[in-house]
């Protein structure tokens, strides 16, 4: 259903959204240059999207937001990987190479019986 | 713990909803300004170009708002608030429905948290004002001293008290009181009487109560020669003096002494019991002789403040090793007797708690059963009209279900439905209790300044939610599991035999139930008007007893003579009075005087215990209180001093001691001599017996006249209404022959046996009134169940008028399945009330636990309320137009 397909997408952009972050701490529009960036242009984030993403991500406790400065001395909204987060990052990278993983065994199998 | 911080979170987006969103939009704006920025140095676009393009590829604004809306929502508040709204709805568009369920949820709630209120009061609510009163008990003493013998624990002695006070290593301190008596304040015409404690010196230190002002007296008050100071209730002095701080220091007249007004107790504080006390006093001020050193003066009530971290057992196995030490080493007087090892144990501080509890809190724990039956007919009854509602939103409920709507989503709806009629009941029930106060004010309750109170609130609630849950959960589970096919069915409106199987099954116990309680009220009733009709011989409800402490104003025995002879004289006098007599004993009063005496060589009353008692009576006495003389003469003026000494026996005492009939002219020895030769009272006359107590068998009595033995204690008023009306006129009467005179006490005969009454009238009014209620809420929710079935089944019935049943026969279809459901219910509850029944037997007088009246009266009238209530909305049926019929639906 429509519902399971958000779903994989929603996990998806979480997961690109808390690597991002755990490499520094970053506005909204920051973090959808460094996905585009990140995945040389594969991941076409719909930039608006990540803001209802990120309000979730926040009630989950996974990051926090703060407004600061930007260097141009605009007011931004920056965001932060929490402990929670970090681990949610590393269950979820975790959860991504084994299913991955899975997914190359059976590509890379070549049919005869082991 | 991530849910937590994720609930934090909604909430907080629930409150600060606008908050979240302002921020938001600002990100966003800055979002599209970076974008389009970078788009014009990136791709060399014009401003407004590269601003349109970062809008385009950032998509509506308001979707992604409406997102992160739906994001922060919290679903089960949200829904709650659908439920809610929905609800109210449903309420609004039936409002017969809304009305009915409501009262009786009110009823049966408001019936509850009344007695909730008494119940807390009586046995919940620690005394105010008592510091830790956890760590206090009361100290019994249990001695086996002949006649004086405590076996179930009684007080003890002051001296017991000083004993224990010294030799005690358990208790941090111990104290002592009397009972609370009547003292007279005041002379003259301002005269009145106040409630007084005489309590040890131990008293206040041990309550560790801090007075309002002033100070508390202690032990070093509490000695001989007596101190007279007095600490007096936070009511009385706000009655006595206006609330004025100059009270204290101020001297008050109590029982012919001058008190000094020492401190002021703080407002609630009423010490260890419930009555009502206005004046402290030491116990050293008692003025009869002898209670600071007699051991065999036992009225002390003991109690003392264990010490930290001692166990109760330890503190009575040490009080128990007090006395026994005391009853060694103490020098008594020969002719007392003294259990050389008396044994003491501890109880709660509340004696309502221990094994002293009152007959009043007795009745009002068997009320609380009532009421919560009464909660449980109400809970039967709505939970009917709910389930007969249901029957007809069954086709609403299946196109929801079809439409996807969750059972569990549903089963919350219904609840959140049945909380809310329950709590807008609670709140109704709450103010139906808050006007109910009164009643329950019958109990002697502690004097608590509101009965209703947080807790009572909190009680409110509780109930209210617990019924909430009760009378929904049956009807939502049986709407949410019907099938779909079957609601959707058209023409589904046969009952569908399940739910009606329910229905009659809750019927059944309501009415069982009703049954029950009624039987119980009924016998309770029974059990009043035979108290009632006890022939007490003498005319109780024309009589006014009047006593006046005059030794306490100094009046010598002459003095005293010619006081009561002017009295006597004035009241006549009065319009309204129709005799007047004096007598030393008040009848009825249960107290008593018997003198050694002999009767042809008969010593002993044939029950050691009882009598025979004596009372000096003038000459008017029997007159004046309508007792019948039987044989004889009665006594007059000509009996007095230096005349032939004579004596008239009741009726008991004629049986007793002259079976063959041959009182007259018989001969009571009276007193001994040391001599020997006492001389003959001669009897010369018989009468009515007159009760001692008035619930218990008359006992042997003879009275002699007061002019040659005896004083006058008592004056007697008979007049030709209601005494109750004539109560000032006799005051001010008698306070008008002396100026110096203490409180004059008038009260109606009545009131001396209200005390032994009360337990039957408490019950009976309260129990019919809760009986009343349980029946009132059967018939409705039979006639309740009926007219909705009679509407259900207006196809069945319209069939049948077609075929051509007349008005009659639908009647009585409808009538006589009705009646069955009564019948079983009758059936049921009488088995029910049998085995009930059995428990009240203690409450009950002059009546059996299986008086066949009522039980055959009360089920007869049951049956003719379910009558009345299946036949009016029967007769509706009977109207029922065919063609209509069979075009409904």
């Amino acid at each position: 259903m429509a519902r399971d397909q958000s779903d994989l997408l929603q996990g998806t952009l979480e997961l690109l959204v808390l690597k991002t972050l755990s490499l520094q701490p970053m506005h909204g529009w920051g973090i959808s240059q460094r996905i585009q960036q990140m995945s040389q242009d594969v991941f076409q984030v719909n930039q608006g999207s990540l803001y209802p993403a990120l309000q979730r991500m926040k009630s989950k406790g996974w990051i926090s937001a703060e407004w600061q400065t930007t260097e141009n001395n605009r007011r931004a909204r920056y965001y932060s990987l929490t402990a929670a987060g970090e681990r949610e990052l590393a269950r979820e990278r975790s959860a991504w190479e084994r299913s991955s993983s899975a997914v190359n065994l059976i590509l890379d199998w070549s049919g005869g019986t082991a | 713990m991530r849910w937590i911080s994720e609930l934090k979170e909604r909430v907080h987006g629930l409150i600060f909803r606008s908050r979240e969103e302002a921020d938001m939009d600002e990100e966003m704006r800055f979002h599209l300004e970076m974008e389009a920025e970078r788009l014009a140095e990136e791709h060399g676009l014009e401003a407004d170009e590269a601003r349109r393009q970062a809008r385009i590829s950032f998509g509506g604004m308001e979707t992604h708002r409406e997102e992160a809306r739906e994001g922060r929502k919290l679903p089960v508040v949200e829904d709650l608030w659908r439920d809610l709204h929905y609800a109210l709805r449903q309420m609004v568009r039936n409002p017969a429905f809304t009305v009915v369920v409501m009262l009786t949820l009110a009823l049966g709630i408001g019936a509850n948290t009344l007695m909730f209120g008494a119940l807390d009061a009586l046995f919940l609510r620690p005394p105010p004002e008592v510091r830790e009163p956890e760590q206090i008990e009361r100290i019994y003493i249990v001695r086996n001293e002949g006649t004086m013998s405590t076996p179930e624990g009684g007080g003890g002695s002051y001296p017991d008290y000083r004993d224990l006070r010294a030799g005690t290593r358990t208790f941090a301190s111990v104290a002592g009181q009397l009972s609370p008596t009547d003292m007279d304040l005041g002379l003259g015409e301002r005269a009145q009487q106040v409630t007084g404690q005489r309590v040890t010196g131990g008293y206040f230190p041990t309550l560790g109560t801090r007075p309002a002002l002033g100070r508390f007296f202690g032990p070093a008050e509490d000695t001989i020669p007596a101190s007279y100071v007095a600490v007096i209730s936070h009511g009385f002095w706000q009655r006595q003096f206006g609330g004025d701080p100059a009270a204290v220091g101020r001297e008050i007249r109590l029982e012919g002494e001058v008190y000094t007004v020492v401190g002021i107790a703080p407002e609630h504080f009423h010490g260890i019991d419930p009555e009502r006390v206005d004046v402290w006093v030491p116990t050293s001020t008692a003025s009869w002789g002898g209670l600071m050193s007699s051991r065999g003066n036992t009225g002390l009530e003991l109690f003392g403040r264990l010490a930290s971290g001692v166990m109760p057992e330890q503190a009575a196995a040490d009080a128990s090793a007090v006395f026994r030490h005391a009853a060694e080493t103490a020098v008594t007087p020969e002719w007392l007797t003294v259990d050389p090892t008396p044994a003491a144990f501890l109880g709660p501080l509340n004696e309502q708690l221990g094994h002293k509890r009152s007959e009043a809190a007795s009745v009002a724990l068997w009320l609380a059963i009532i009421t919560g039956m009464v909660l449980l007919i109400a809970c039967a009854n709505v939970a009917n009209l709910l389930l007969a509602r249901a029957a007809r939103r069954r086709r609403e409920i299946a196109v929801r279900i079809s439409l996807g709507a969750g059972r569990g989503r549903l089963v919350r709806q219904m609840l959140t439905e049945s909380m809310l009629l329950a709590l807008l009941g609670g709140a109704a029930g709450l103010l139906l209790a808050f006007l109910g106060t009164d009643l329950v004010r019958l109990f002697p309750l502690p004097p608590i300044p509101s009965l209703i109170d947080a807790r009572v609130l909190g009680f409110a609630l509780g109930v209210s939610l617990l019924t909430g849950v009760v009378f929904g959960l049956v009807p939502a589970l049986q709407a949410s599991g019907s099938g779909l096919i079957t609601g959707l069915r058209d023409g589904a409106s046969m009952a569908d035999p399940s739910r009606s199987r329910t229905r009659t099954v809750l019927l059944v116990t309501q009415v069982a139930l009703s049954l029950v309680l009624l039987i119980g009220a009924g016998l309770l009733i029974r059990s009043l008007v035979e108290s009632r009709s006890v022939d007490l011989g003498l005319d109780i409800d024309r009589l006014l007893y009047v006593s006046i402490n005059l030794d306490g104003a100094g009046y010598d025995e002459t003095a005293q003579d010619a006081f009561y002879a002017s009295a006597l004289k004035r009241l006549r006098a009065q319009p309204g009075v129709e005799e007047a007599a004096l007598s030393l004993v008040a009848p009825l009063s249960g107290s008593g005087m018997a003198f050694g005496f002999e009767v042809d060589g008969i010593t002993e009353g044939p029950d050691a215990r009882e009598g025979p008692y004596v009372n000096p009576v003038g000459p008017e006495f029997f007159q004046t209180t309508g007792t019948a003389l039987l044989r004889g003469r009665a006594f007059t003026a000509a009996d007095r001093e230096g005349s032939p000494i004579v004596a008239v026996v009741n009726e008991r005492m004629a049986e007793l001691y002259w079976p063959d009939g041959s009182a007259l002219g018989g001969c009571i020895r009276i007193g001994s001599s040391d001599d020997g030769t006492v001389p003959c009272t001669e009897v010369v006359g018989v009468v009515e017996s007159i009760r001692h107590r008035p619930l218990e068998t008359a006992v042997p009595k003879y009275y002699l006249p007061l002019a040659q033995r005896g004083a006058p204690g008592t004056i007697l008023v008979r007049t030709s209404g209601d005494p109750q009306a004539m109560i000032g006129t006799v005051r001010s009467a008698i306070q008008r022959l002396a100026s110096d005179l203490p409180f004059v006490n008038v009260i109606p005969a009545t009131d001396e046996i209200a005390p032994e009454l009360r337990p039957f009238r408490l019950g009976a009014i309260l129990s019919s009134l809760f009986g009343v209620l349980a029946l009132l809420l059967a018939a409705v929710g039979l006639y309740g169940v009926v007219a909705f079935t009679v509407a259900q089944q207006t196809r069945e019935i319209g069939v049948r008028m077609a075929l051509g049943a007349g008005g009659g026969d639908v009647l009585r279809l409808v009538v006589v399945r009705a009646m069955l459901v009564t019948l079983a219910g009758v059936g049921v509850g009488l088995a029910g009330a049998l085995a009930a029944t059995r428990s009240m037997e203690g409450l009950l007088y002059g009546v059996s636990a299986f008086d066949p009246a009522t039980f055959i009266t009360v089920p007869f009238l049951l049956l003719i309320v379910s009558l009345l209530a299946s036949y009016i909305p029967a007769r509706r049926a009977t109207r029922v137009d065919p063609i209509v019929a069979l075009r409904a639906d």
